[in-house]
């Protein structure tokens, strides 16, 4: 795994690569930023090229009208370099903002097309992704675009180079050549200075990363209640100072060295720069060189050196090589992947929901020493509804994910009609079974889309279809502006939900998935949150609203879950019950037993549970 | 004007963290002034020297030119190195007050989007803010290479510095574009930041797993695209837009120099100043352009840090210093006496929005147990949260024994508090941290952690980690482990537990995720523990929960209606009412018989 996913061991990407990113953003663009570029670089050149023709005429003693046009020229040189400029920036901008919405597309699709959970749950991937998200970089707000487009800018430095050389070389001919050697040479010393943060960016990625959580931990909204209720600010205040230190220091000592290393490199320079000024100077007087052309030399000379120390946008090109490598990484990984599956969709939605098999599945988390499900044997008849209950971290999430074939099992077969899960089309199988997560998202989408994630295609009708059967649009249509509003404080007229409403949105979710075809439903504690009343009405709701789609449940609210067509109880990472709720209720075994706990609060005859005196 | 005060903060910081290098810094950036000049001088002196045969003076030139040339380049980019020394250095010093003081706003202001978004620009990297702020520095030397300009300009004719003159439309323009692009990027701040969660939450495998299911991944991505091009498209009509009206100010500015150049033609043709100073006009022009242009792209880059530098004061003036712990306000009771009385209270989310809670008058007795019951989104919670002191009431007041909640001493009361809410945090920490944050001063008295995590029924949850309390959680800080829903739930529990005298103990909902037998056990230790409170603190227990068996056992039954007290009073008062409550009764009880 170290060989393909660490970064920090490995050669840093060329910045030629970052070309090849760049053409996200339309050849016409680039070309208009190029030339954008280029005109800036030749225009220079132009006006000493004009200036030096006009102390030609000055020395031949011509009139001010007679050189009207090269006087045009020069004017229209500076006026052109400056519309250059002010057109460049929004362009570049604009551009860099199209490379990088391209890429963010790319990376989520990466992502999403991962096989497994515990691939996207891989530290190392973590890592590389946590790169794209905003303020990973702190130095620049800029992400592959930026690097990508300063690239450009870069790239027009040679063919730059041409014409100031050329024009030397027409003067005296070796001199082209000899300050083409020079402007390289800062050049390359320049870039020297700035290699580095690159190494040292991708090598304290994961303190970065965990400074930019600490941050978040502190003044983020998720946990900002408990932060205030248990005053833990300071507390986390001095572990993010500590993720900041060892990050702070390591850029510090390199930033210092720089300064260090420019300021040595200041004399030699300077001696360069004298001995150019010198041999020009010496040529003048000598009378080798007409004074008119010495303006052009000094001219051209000057734009020469100026553009070898001209690498302000060096640092962008930093902060986006480690973004590449990543990027790289992870799409060395997609092709690796590509082929394993089969990928044609084998037809439409199924018919009818299909038998699904679990055969002595066992399934441990990557790293995790315990082994959470030792050999469940497992049988879902098409159309049932199927409860599983079991105490907490049983592993009953587990199994969902396994089913939905997010996870592979680490021993056994998850079949569906006797193909393995893995085996089938991943695409269409994510399109058949569809899950609500104990932990289902809170996306900061307008109510519509919040519940259009279980089929994205559906239309706003299928979706007001789908709230309405489980009693959710009453709630959307009393929102300020209803199915557009945001389900999130901070946006103009977006509103937070409670625990139970946002529960209603999940439930909508599954009912529009069962609407779209998904053949199997996976609810995981869908009604933790809410009142009894809604509670035994959702059951209903999404029985009704499932059509003939198999229903897994899981729920500690057992007066929910007796309903249920059949119950299993996973215990110890085996099914150890299964049956109806009066046959296990007969069978007086785990599940009679949790039943029992939670009716006997109703008996009036005993009311309260007497509290262990030793607890007091 | 703002932007200087703002570059005064800047610079206070710079002085106090690193005042060699801001002084190098300084230094280079006078030096760099003179060093502009000296190339057109330079290149002056050269030529005439050369058209008059005079070699002292074309060797002088030269001279000057060169190492006016090396100053300002190399020495341009020694000066950018310190500034990134001083950004990288001050910045940090920066994010760190951000994060001080970030616990000290409000919660309601995280909710707010004026107040958000400040936040936010507040916390970009602390090291942007810094240099953008440092690009602003370059405007003095500016200053002072115009007026060198300009001297040299009025020494050959008293009509150059009119050069100066056709500079200002092109200024002018410039802020005043700056204004028009401030207002797009306000406009634009929802649409990035809907993207950047977005983005987010397609990345993150907690919610990935979900977005893996029907094809949502493609509708997040799709959305989150659409708000980007947005975004990309209006900042490029505002900016195109801005380069058009500013062009037209540079045109003023371009024939200035060409007039100024053709004068200088004029007197050196008639012999009054040599070649060269053609040569320098025309060079001070464009010299004149390139330094104007890179304020103004200077100045353009350092909005969006000024913006930043600005919400950074705001949020520091908004919020008293966390290291002079305010004893403002009344002191918090050791025990309570009376208990807390709600009168009048009415809250609404939004200024002028629906009312989520409306004319709650309700007095909770010292040392009681309330229960609140109601259905979703009744307003439980909000006035959970109202109780915690996290929002304050829009209409009527709140008093602990009397003294209203907003004039105690906020730090003491929240000292006094505990609360598990409905979504709890999950701490990625160590085990025995997620539950000892509960109680900061006994994080590391393990043996009461232990304690309280057996109350709950967490100890087994502790027990089966690889290396016990000391598991770190979570994959957010390190390869950690994770938990299931009841099992971080449990830690919550365990945390709100941990603190031993609360006045006030909330627990919204703590164990909607727990299984039967860990259900039972919990609301047998609450109960022990309220009555704990009850008679070391006679302090008050709330819950909201929607499980009868628990709420029975309070003293006090609050049913909440759309924000409104249906009914208030023990279980057998509300049993015998026949109201909503009974019905609700009525119906889990039915549906375990
Ligand atoms: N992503 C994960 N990585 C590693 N271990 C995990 C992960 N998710 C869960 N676990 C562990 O696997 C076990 C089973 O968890 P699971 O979420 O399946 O339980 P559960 O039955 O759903 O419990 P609950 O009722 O609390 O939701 C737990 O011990 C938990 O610690
Ligand atoms: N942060 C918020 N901003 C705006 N509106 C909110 C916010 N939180 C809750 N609301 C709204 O206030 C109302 C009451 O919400 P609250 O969370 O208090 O309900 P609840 O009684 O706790 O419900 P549940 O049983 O579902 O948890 C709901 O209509 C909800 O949409
Ligand atoms: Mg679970
Ligand atoms: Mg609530």
């Amino acid at each position: 795994m170290r060989d393909i996913g660490s970064g920090g061991g490995g050669r840093p990407p060329s910045r030629w690569r970052l070309l090849r990113e760049a053409r996200h953003a339309g050849p016409a663009l680039l070309i208009a930023v190029a030339a954008c570029q280029l005109g800036q670089v030749l225009l220079p050149t132009v006006s000493s090229v004009a200036l030096g023709m006009l102390v030609t005429r000055l020395v031949r003693g011509e009139e001010v009208g007679a050189v009207l046009g090269l006087l045009a020229a020069i004017g229209a040189a500076l006026l052109g370099q400056q519309v250059l400029q002010l057109l460049q920036v929004p362009l570049t901008a604009f551009a860099e903002r199209r490379v990088d919405l391209v890429l963010r597309a790319e990376i989520s699709v990466l992502v999403d097309a991962l096989p497994t959970l515990d691939r996207l749950e891989d530290p190392q991937l973590q890592d590389d992704l946590a790169q794209f998200r905003t303020g990973a970089i702190a130095w620049m707000n800029s992400g592959i675009g930026g690097g990508a487009l300063a690239q450009l800018g870069q790239a027009a430095y040679y063919p730059a180079l041409l014409l100031p050389a050329a024009v030397l070389s027409g003067i005296t001919w070796w001199w082209g050549p000899a300050l083409l050697l020079i402007s390289i040479g800062i050049r390359i010393g320049t870039e020297r200075e700035v290699i580095g943060f690159e190494r040292l960016q991708t090598a304290h990625r994961a303190a970065t990363r965990r400074t930019r959580a600490w941050g978040e931990l502190i003044a983020g909204r998720r946990d900002a209640k408990e932060v205030r209720v248990f005053a833990l600010g300071d507390w986390l205040l001095e572990r993010s100072d500590e993720a900041q230190a060892e990050r702070l220091a390591a850029f510090l000592a390199k930033r210092q060295a720089m300064v260090r290393t420019q300021a040595g490199r200041f004399a030699v320079c300077l001696a360069v720069v004298v001995a150019v000024e010198l041999t020009v100077a010496g040529a003048g007087l000598a009378g080798a060189v007409p004074l008119g052309r010495i303006a052009t030399v000094l001219g051209a000379a000057t734009a020469m050196i100026g553009a070898g120390f001209g690498l302000g946008s060096a640092l962008s090109i930093e902060a986006a090589l480690p973004m590449v490598g990543a990027l790289d990484r992870m799409r060395a990984r997609a092709a690796q992947d590509k082929g394993r599956r089969p990928a044609a969709l084998e037809g439409a939605a199924a018919a009818r929901p299909p038998r699904i098999r679990f055969h002595a599945v066992r399934f441990g988390y990557p790293g995790a020493p315990r082994e959470v499900l030792h050999g469940v044997d497992l049988e879902l008849v098409p159309g049932e509804v199927l409860a599983v209950v079991g105490v907490n971290g049983a592993g009953k999430t587990t199994l969902t994910k396994l089913l939905a074939g997010l996870y592979e099992p680490t021993g056994g077969r998850v079949t569906v009609e006797g193909t393995r899960v893995q085996e089938l089309p991943q695409t269409w199988w994510r399109r058949q079974v569809h899950a609500v997560f104990q932990d289902f998202a809170h996306l900061e989408m307008s109510a519509a889309d919040n519940i259009r994630i279980a089929a994205a295609e559906a239309g706003d009708a299928q979706v007001r279809r789908a709230a309405a059967l489980v009693g959710a649009d009453t709630l959307i249509d009393s929102l300020p502006h209803g199915w557009e509003t945001i389900l999130a404080r901070g946006y103009t007229g977006g509103v937070e939900l409670s625990g139970g409403q946002w529960q209603r949105i999940a439930l909508a979710r599954a009912a529009l998935a069962a609407e779209h075809g998904a053949r199997v439903l996976v609810l995981d504690e869908p009604t933790a949150n809410l009142d009894i009343r809604a509670e035994l009405a959702a059951y209903e709701q999404i029985v009704a609203a499932r059509g003939t789609a198999t229903v897994v449940l899981i729920s500690h609210r057992l007066s929910t879950v007796r309903k249920a067509d059949r119950i299993v109880v996973l215990d110890g990472g085996r099914i150890t019950e299964s049956g109806t709720h009066e046959h296990l209720l007969a069978a007086g075994g785990t599940y009679a037993e949790m039943f029992t706990l939670q009716a006997a609060q109703f008996d009036q005859t005993q009311p309260t549970p007497a509290v262990p005196e030793a607890t007091r | 004007m703002r932007n200087l005060r703002l570059l005064g903060v800047v610079l206070g910081l710079c002085r106090r963290i690193a005042p060699r290098q801001l002084t190098w810094s300084l230094l280079l950036g006078v030096l760099g002034a003179f060093a502009s000049l000296g190339i057109g001088v330079g290149m002056r002196d050269l030529v005439d020297g050369l058209a008059h045969h005079n070699t002292a003076a074309a060797v002088t030139g030269a001279l000057v030119g060169a190492v006016s040339l090396a100053l300002s380049s190399m020495g341009g980019r020694v000066a950018e190195s310190l500034n990134a020394v001083l950004a990288e250095a001050v910045g940090a010093a920066m994010e760190h007050q951000v994060l001080r003081h970030s616990t000290a706003l409000p919660y309601g202001a995280l909710e707010d989007p004026g107040q958000l978004h400040r936040l936010e620009q507040a916390r970009v990297p602390g090291i942007r803010m810094v240099s953008g702020a440092l690009l602003l520095l370059k405007v003095g030397p500016l200053g002072l290479q115009v007026l060198l300009s300009l001297i040299l300009l009025a020494r050959t004719s008293w009509w150059l510095p009119a050069l100066a003159l056709t500079a200002l439309p092109s200024l002018w323009l410039a802020r005043r574009g700056e204004r028009a692009m401030r207002a797009v990027r306000t406009q634009v701040a929802e649409d990035t930041r809907m993207a950047t969660r977005l983005f987010d939450a397609a990345l993150a495998p907690s919610s990935a797993k979900e977005l893996a299911l029907g094809g949502g991944a493609g509708l997040v991505r799709a959305r989150g695209e659409q708000r980007l091009r947005r975004t990309a498209d209006r900042m490029l009509r505002a900016g195109l837009s801005q380069a058009r009206r500013e062009s037209a100010g540079w045109l003023v500015f371009a024939a200035g120099c060409t007039a100024a150049t053709a004068l200088a033609y004029q007197l050196a043709r008639a012999g009054a100043t040599g070649p060269g100073t053609v040569l320098l006009v025309a060079g001070l022009g464009s010299q004149l352009r390139g330094q104007m242009a890179a304020i103004l792209s200077g100045l353009r880059r350092s909005l969006e840090a000024m913006d930043s530098l600005d919400a950074y004061r705001w949020l520091l003036d908004q919020t008293p210093d966390p290291a002079r712990r305010q004893t403002a306000g009344a002191p918090v009771p050791a025990r309570l006496t009376d208990g807390l009385t709600l009168t009048g209270v009415g809250f609404a989310y939004t200024p002028g929005g629906p009312k989520v809670l409306d004319g709650i008058d309700l007095s909770i007795p010292a040392g009681s147990t309330v229960a609140l019951v109601g259905e979703h989104g009744s307003g439980k919670t909000t006035l959970v949260k109202l109780l915690c002191g996290l929002y304050r009431p829009t209409t009527g007041s709140i008093t602990v024994d009397g003294i209203p909640l907003e004039d105690l001493d906020q730090a003491a009361w929240r000292g006094r508090t505990t609360a598990a809410f409905q979504d709890f945090s999950r701490w990625e920490f160590r085990a025995r941290q997620t539950i000892g944050v509960g109680d900061l001063p006994r994080i590391h008295d393990t043996a009461a952690i232990a304690r309280t995590a057996a109350r709950v029924g967490a100890a087994p949850v502790v027990d089966q980690l690889p290396h016990g309390g000391e598991t770190q959680l979570g994959t957010t800080f390190g390869n950690g482990t994770e938990l299931s829903g009841g099992q971080w739930q449990k830690l919550a529990l365990a945390r709100a537990l941990l603190r031993e005298r609360p006045l006030l103990a909330v627990l919204d909902e703590p164990t909607a995720a727990l299984d039967a037998a860990a259900e039972h056990a919990v609301y047998q230790q609450y109960a022990a523990a309220a009555r704990t409170y009850r008679h070391s603190t006679r302090g008050i227990t709330l819950l909201v929960s929607h499980r009868f068996s628990t709420i029975r056992m309070a003293d006090l039954i609050v049913v909440l209606d759309g924000g409104r007290i249906a009914e208030a009073g023990s279980h057998a008062e509300l049993m015998a009412n026949g109201g909503l409550y009974a019905d609700l009764y009525g119906l889990q009880e039915r549906a375990y018989t």
